[in-house]
């Protein structure tokens, strides 16, 4: 180790040393646009560079990804407009929260009729004038579930270095088309499976087995909506445990995911 | 043959706020002309992962230290084992952390490793090369030192320093992954550049404010960097 030592500050003397540095300078004298010699603690430091230049500019980002159920059964008892009220409020909540330790970024996937990305992957508090859903169509849920694993694996939208994305899915009916393969695909693929889950069943007519096999965080199990309030809820629970996340000391770890007690005064009706 | 030599480490926002210790661990010491380094990053969502970080660097530096010429492939086990020991006062779930190292010999000889998170940047006779292997998930979910070895996920690499400019570059995770990806080679030369005009305190200064002063926006994890250059023919 002294070897080593003396070796290293004997070369960091002279190398460091300004007056070494100078006598490889060009001998000719310096053109005449060329500015006055600084003094040593000037020039010294023009010529080191900083570290700052490599790093990212943008923050971690920990995404949440919607997969929401648009088809013409949820236009039916106020579903779609609790849904929509639901979203908007979330994304408000994490546009206001999401500046702590990560990049909050909200994507939304719908299926109803055909399954569309209704929202790409934005920060939340860049998410401007939110389109609101609108219930038609059959149920597409295999179509939805390959977008998501296509955008969980992409590590151009959702780069390596990403908290542990969220998924979310949400429905009232069966799924209409061949779902068993895609889910399948999402669940097994070596990126997507990654990702924390959580499912809310809405109504009766919801294929609750099918959201149980979905829903992977041993923090939420299922959530049943029985009526319009039990969606606001539930994005509130979402929302809690999100922003709690970022605000974590490691936001990959699940945070408790409590769903907040319904407002006994609210008058409303179940879902039938 | 000269190398210049220059490490730090640097408590993240997020730990500053809580009053918690540093996570990361380092090591640099120089040995028999050449340099000992290692850097490990205690995994955050266990509860003693600054000892397992700090055991993991005394670890490695102890063996490295001992180690034949060429360091074989028992030499990973063995710092498992060790490992294990050292930090019998926890358990190797609570201890949990990532280790990379590397040993530079008078010769310019190198042998490093790595097991999770972080980034090994070496560059022998000219020719830069990204040891750590792509991420295939997100960020913090990764493999450790904790109860048992597991010889393939290790990533290791053999080389000899020929030029000036030539070393080798470990850093944690809290620095890596707000790297730009394309420009690894760049920031290895700029390192390079910055560090060889700095003896190793003004270095190590240097060092230190660059972490402290990250540009990546939100930035909170603690920061390690530990590079060894050769400076001369």
């Amino acid at each position: 180790m002294g070897f080593a030592k003396y070796q290293e500050d004997i070369v960091s003397r002279y190398v460091g040393d300004f007056a070494m540095l100078t006598n490889n300078a060009p001998v000719s004298p310096p053109k005449a646009q060329t500015p006055p010699p600084q003094n040593h603690s000037e020039q010294r430091k023009k010529k080191m560079s900083s570290l700052k230049k490599f790093a990212v500019a943008t923050p971690r980002p920990l995404p949440v990804i919607v997969l929401a159920d648009a088809s013409g059964s949820m236009g039916e008892n106020g579903k779609i407009e609790a849904l929509n009220a639901s979203i908007k409020e979330m994304v408000a909540t994490f546009s206001k929260e999401s500046r702590l330790r990560a990049e909050i970024q909200v994507g939304l996937i719908t299926f109803g009729g055909k399954a569309q990305m209704h929202l790409p992957l934005v920060a939340a508090h860049s998410v401007t004038g939110f389109a609101e859903l609108n219930a038609e169509g059959v149920t597409p849920m295999g179509a939805a579930f390959d977008l998501a694993r296509q955008l969980l694996e992409d590590k151009d939208r959702i780069p390596s270095r990403a908290y542990r994305p969220v998924l979310i899915l949400l429905s009232d009916g069966q799924p209409t088309d061949d779902w068993e393969v895609p889910f399948k695909a999402l669940c097994e693929s070596e990126r997507a499976q990654k990702a924390t889950r959580l499912a809310m069943a809405i109504g009766p007519d919801a294929d609750e087995a099918m959201l149980k096999d979905f829903a992977n965080d041993a923090e939420a199990p299922i959530f049943k909506a029985h009526n319009a309030r039990d969606i606001h809820r539930f994005f509130r629970a979402v929302t809690m445990s999100v922003t709690t996340r970022t605000a974590s000391q490691n936001p990959d770890l699940p945070a408790a995911f409590v769903v907040p007690p319904p407002d006994d005064d609210a008058l409303d009706l179940d879902f039938q | 043959m000269r190398f210049i030599a220059c490490g730090a480490s640097v408590i993240g926002p997020r730990h500053v706020d809580l009053h918690e210790p540093n996570q990361d661990a380092m090591t640099l010491a120089g040995w028999r002309g050449g340099w000992i380094a290692a850097v490990a990053d205690g995994l955050g969502s266990r509860a003693h992962s600054d000892i397992g970080s700090r055991c993991a660097c005394q670890v490695a530096r102890r063996i490295l230290r001992a180690a034949p010429s060429t360091i074989d492939p028992a030499t990973l086990p063995l710092i498992h084992q060790k490992w294990l020991e050292a930090i019998e006062s926890t358990t190797p779930r609570d201890a949990a952390t990532t280790l990379l190292f590397g040993r530079v010999t008078v010769e310019g000889d190198v042998h490093a490793a790595q097991l999770g998170d972080g980034l090994l940047l070496v560059r022998c006779a000219g020719e830069f090369c990204r040891v750590t292997p792509d991420r295939t998930a997100y960020g913090n979910q990764t493999w450790a030192l904790e109860t048992t070895h597991v010889q393939d996920k290790w990533s290791t690499k053999q080389g000899r320093l020929t030029e000036p400019g030539d070393g080798l570059v470990l850093m944690t995770d809290g620095v890596a992954d707000d790297l730009e990806p394309a420009q690894l080679a760049d920031f290895f030369d700029a390192l390079y550049q910055d560090l060889s005009t700095r003896n190793r305190r003004r270095g190590r200064r240097w060092l230190q404010s660059e972490l402290n002063d990250w540009a990546t926006p939100l930035h909170s994890d603690d920061k390690t960097l530990v590079a060894i250059f050769r400076t001369s023919k």
